[in-house]
């Protein structure tokens, strides 16, 4: 039903992106587009949906059809009442404030009345129990919640093609699963899926083909069976992450010496709150945080850095209580989204910030250690995604902090990425700092990380 | 069914609406003291009648307060600049009124019903869009201003020089936006939002009694307070 | 033609720019509340909001989208209790706005910044609305004493409006500049005019 024919899609300056894809896809099928970042697989996604032309001003040759019918020449919603779509960050991706309307908006703009939305709505349910969600501002639910529900306004609009852009990479290991539920039930029910995901042992049971992108090009095809009976260090050569499931090692909880947190509490109103007591680390280890998505992470590494205005907490350091001011001086983060915490014109000028007297022997033994001497000069946000990181590491390794925090620094990065970075955060360790990692990535914390905390024991829900 | 609860005593946001630009023009044109008790009453049964006890009193509160802090003759001797900071109470005082109907409008309607309205008006998709956008994009913008004040803290980059400061904050978030921007805009094309046949609406407007009497009322009241004036 | 109509992607950065710029003007707005300091708030208000609107120019080059944008935050202000004048002042303030604009075909600099510099007068509608209910808060001022009265009254008078438009325009002309400064500087490297 759909066909990608001798398909090759330019950026301005004839930068070629995706070169020469064939691709039939029958009625019914489950697709994974896989491959590392990069390699244009999201881009595919993108000149399916339509995307790309009127968002990336992309040019394409070749043919994308659908039921016969060429979509280039197509208006965006002409496509959307074929083809549905699931973007890779749901925080942003969503019209309504009010998640029944945001259900409900598909059907309202292809103008069904009243009762044929609710009837759409019950059978919807029916298929998956979401009544909880129903009815709540979108600003109240966790990233997984909303995840779902763009899957579930996908369904509710009848489309018989959906195409997902890495619909798991923020979520944790729970909410993959239900996200694995959903496809499952979706398959069953006939749609036709296309995905593109680097994440991939959630999909084993799901995905009938797998292709594997590659520079742009489809570099192999398999069928699932045969995909299964590869071994792992061929996955690992293309940038996938492992196909199996992994479970969390070094899960004990932490008991050091250096950095005691007596108390701390996170107070979330009428959630519950976050009450951690007699945790312990040690300088010059690596501790991973995890917990579901919801649990309070990011808020508990908001309150170790001293970042909470109104807080309870009794932490001691090497003998002494630290109280927020001291704590705050002592601690760099880089957030999840670093867009967030660069401000200036230049690399250079990046990692100066905030730094007196910064030694610039140092500066230039930090920035050729990460690779970032060439682009010295060059505007931060002009980077791409994992050099903009990098700069954010780089500013970190200069104030040359005691708690170093990392906040979910592999969201949507490939093996070979994940592989970089998680070295890259070895060689930061030393013996006069602690390094936190925030993630919900297990692959990457069993290779990078001495111990890991797990928020569930210390969460209390009302 | 699935949503917000529809009340027959709460008004739509039409006569809501017409009820805040009517009440501007108390600003301009003075109405009798008496109407503008009335005015803040029926504002507060109605916060009342639709279960918003909190906010009714207070309304009647401030507005006391107001009203009466221009009759403290005692305030003449105070010094200049505190008279100047105290005239700022009475900037507020002016706008209290059409201020508290807003307030009500805003706290007692659902986007949904006011896109609904907005469309049972014939306002242009060019204005209606963009109003959902900003009802859309406000919590979010919050969010982001937060997580960027914190990069900032914990980067030790203080307020010495504001220009800097401002240039600052500036980037990140005017760049966080776009890409936001984009996002959202992206969500709204994939559900087909420029679907040009007549949409329908999961929300409708629903006349009731209830917006008739509002309405009604509150005209009486100024147009009565207007007259007994002269 | 079909090109230059506003998109979806041109209507929601609208409500996106209007946002910013509504919580900007609000933040401002503060020093805008003390009297005298009131006089240069249009000045300030153009000097730091210059930044967004000539970013939403370089971002949406095509007619109308100004005024939209341009009318939104007063009417969101009207809701929150001013007067149908300040939307009425607005209205006809970005009208001659959009006119400059599509004068310099929306994407010339020397068009939009003097389009931004006529955008910025559009606060000044706030304080012509106290000129127009000048009795009412003259009447509540009375207990200030006589003297404070007539400090008020002097201060409050077209003539000095006209100086208070005129710094709306000044503030304007500084802030496109500054804004085109760091257009170059950051958003167009960054990539996302």
């Amino acid at each position: 039903m759909l066909t990608l024919e001798n398909l090759s899609l330019f950026y301005e300056q004839d930068k070629k992106i995706l070169e020469d894809i064939t691709l039939q896809v029958t009625e019914g099928e489950c697709i994974l587009l896989t491959g590392e970042s990069g390699s244009g697989k999201s881009s595919i996604i993108n000149s399916i949906n339509g995307l790309a032309f009127e968002y990336e001003n992309a040019r394409i040759t070749g043919k994308v059809q659908v039921d016969g019918k060429e979509i280039k020449g197509m208006e965006l919603y002409q496509i959307s009442l074929i083809i549905a779509s699931v973007f890779q960050n749901p925080k942003t991706h969503f019209f309504n404030v009010n998640t029944t309307l945001e259900l409900l908006f598909y059907l309202e703009n292809i103008g069904l009345d009243r009762k044929e939305m609710e009837s759409h709505m019950e059978n919807m349910l029916k298929v998956f129990p979401i009544k909880h969600l129903l009815g709540r501002s979108i600003f109240e639910l966790s990233g997984g919640e909303k995840q779902i529900l763009c899957v579930a306004s996908c369904y509710i609009s009848g489309c018989k093609i959906i195409v997902l852009d890495e619909p798991s990479s923020n979520l944790d290991e729970k909410y993959i699963d239900i996200l694995k539920e959903m496809l499952q039930i979706l398959k069953e029910k006939g749609i036709t899926l296309i995905l593109a995901e680097h994440r991939i042992y959630y999909l084993m049971d799901v995905a009938d083909r797998i292709i594997i992108i590659q520079n742009g090009r489809i570099k192999e095809s398999f069928t699932r069976d045969v995909f299964l009976s590869l071994p792992d260090d061929i996955l690992y050569e293309w940038g996938l992450r492992s196909k199996n499931k992994i479970n969390l090692e070094n899960r004990q909880r932490p008991l050091g010496k250096d950095l005691i947190i007596k108390k701390l509490i996170c107070d979330f109103k009428d959630k519950g709150e976050l009450r951690v007591e007699n945790v312990s680390f040690d300088l010059g280890k690596i501790y991973g945080i995890t917990g579901r998505n919801g649990c309070g992470k990011s808020s508990l590494l908001r309150a170790i850095t001293g970042l909470v205005e109104k807080e309870k907490s009794d932490i001691v350091f090497g003998g002494r209580a630290i109280g927020k001011k001291e704590r705050l001086k002592n601690s760099s983060l880089v957030m999840q989204d670093v867009n967030h915490q660069l401000f200036t014109e230049s690399v250079e000028e990046e990692i100066k910030l905030g730094i007196k007297d910064l030694d610039p022997a140092k500066a230039d033994k930090v920035l050729s250690g990460l690779g970032l001497m060439e682009l010295k000069d060059r505007h931060p946000m002009s980077l791409s995604g994992g050099q903009k990181q990098r700069v954010a590491i780089a500013s970190v390794l200069c104030k040359d902090s005691r708690f170093i925090f990392f906040d979910e620094p592999t969201s949507g990065m490939d093996y070979n990425n994940m592989i970089k970075i998680s070295n890259l955060i070895k060689e930061m360790k030393t013996e006069n700092n602690i390094i936190f990692i925030v993630s919900h990535d297990i692959e990457f914390l069993n290779v990078t990380t001495d111990q890991n905390l797990c928020l569930e024991e210390f969460r209390v829900y009302k | 069914m699935y949503s917000v609860k529809s009340n027959s005593l709460n008004p739509n946001p039409i006569p809501k609406f017409f009820v805040t630009v009517l009440l501007g023009f108390t600003i301009l044109h003075s109405i009798n003291h008496y109407s503008e008790w009335a005015l803040i009453i029926v504002i507060s049964i109605m916060y009342f009648i639709n279960g918003f006890r909190k906010e009714g009193i207070q309304n009647i509160i401030v507005f006391g307060i107001l009203f009466f802090v221009p009759d403290f003759t005692i305030l003449a001797k105070f010094p200049l600049v505190i008279k100047m900071l105290l005239s700022l109470l009475f900037v507020v005082r002016m706008f209290y009124i059409p201020y508290a109907s807003g307030k009500f409008l805003i706290k007692t309607s659902d986007v949904g019903s006011i896109m609904s309205s907005m469309d049972f008006l014939r306002i242009p998709k060019a204005v209606s869009i963009p109003i959902a956008v900003m009802f859309r994009f406000f919590p979010s913008f919050e969010e982001e201003r937060n997580n960027i004040k914190m990069a900032m803290k914990i980067r030790g980059i203080e307020i010495k020089n504001p220009l800097k400061y401002l240039e600052y904050i500036a980037v990140p978030l005017l760049i966080i936006s776009s890409n936001i921007a984009d996002d959202i805009a992206k969500a709204a094309e994939t559900k087909c939002i420029a679907n040009p046949i007549k949409k329908t609406r999961y929300i409708t407007v629903r006349v009731h009694i209830i917006d008739f009497i509002y309405a009604f009322i509150m005209t009486v009241i100024v147009v009565g307070g207007r007259l007994c004036l002269h | 033609m079909k090109e230059n109509r506003l998109k979806i992607k041109d209507l929601v950065t609208i409500g996106v720019f209007a946002v910013i710029y509504f919580v900007v003007m609000f933040s401002v707005g503060m020093i805008g509340l003390i009297p005298i300091m009131f006089l240069v708030y249009p000045t300030i208000l153009g000097i730091v909001s210059g930044t967004i609107v000539m970013l939403f120019m370089a971002k949406v080059q095509k007619p109308w989208a100004l005024l939209i944008f341009g009318i939104l935050t007063p009417f969101f202000m009207m809701v929150e209790g001013h007067t149908y004048m300040l939307v009425l002042h607005a209205f006809v303030v970005m009208l001659i706005a959009e006119l400059i604009r599509r004068i310099g075909n929306y994407n010339s600099f020397k068009y939009n910044m003097l389009s931004f510099a006529i955008f910025n007068t559009w606060i000044c509608g706030s304080l012509m609305q106290m000129l127009w209910a000048r009795e009412k808060y003259i009447e509540m001022t009375m207990m200030m004493g006589q003297e404070y009265v007539d400090a008020l009254v002097k201060l409050v008078t077209y003539p000095h409006m006209a100086l208070v438009y005129t710094g709306a325009i000044v503030g304007g002309v500084i802030g496109a500049f500054i804004g085109k400064a760091l257009l170059k500087k950051h958003f167009m490297k960054a990539g996302i005019v």
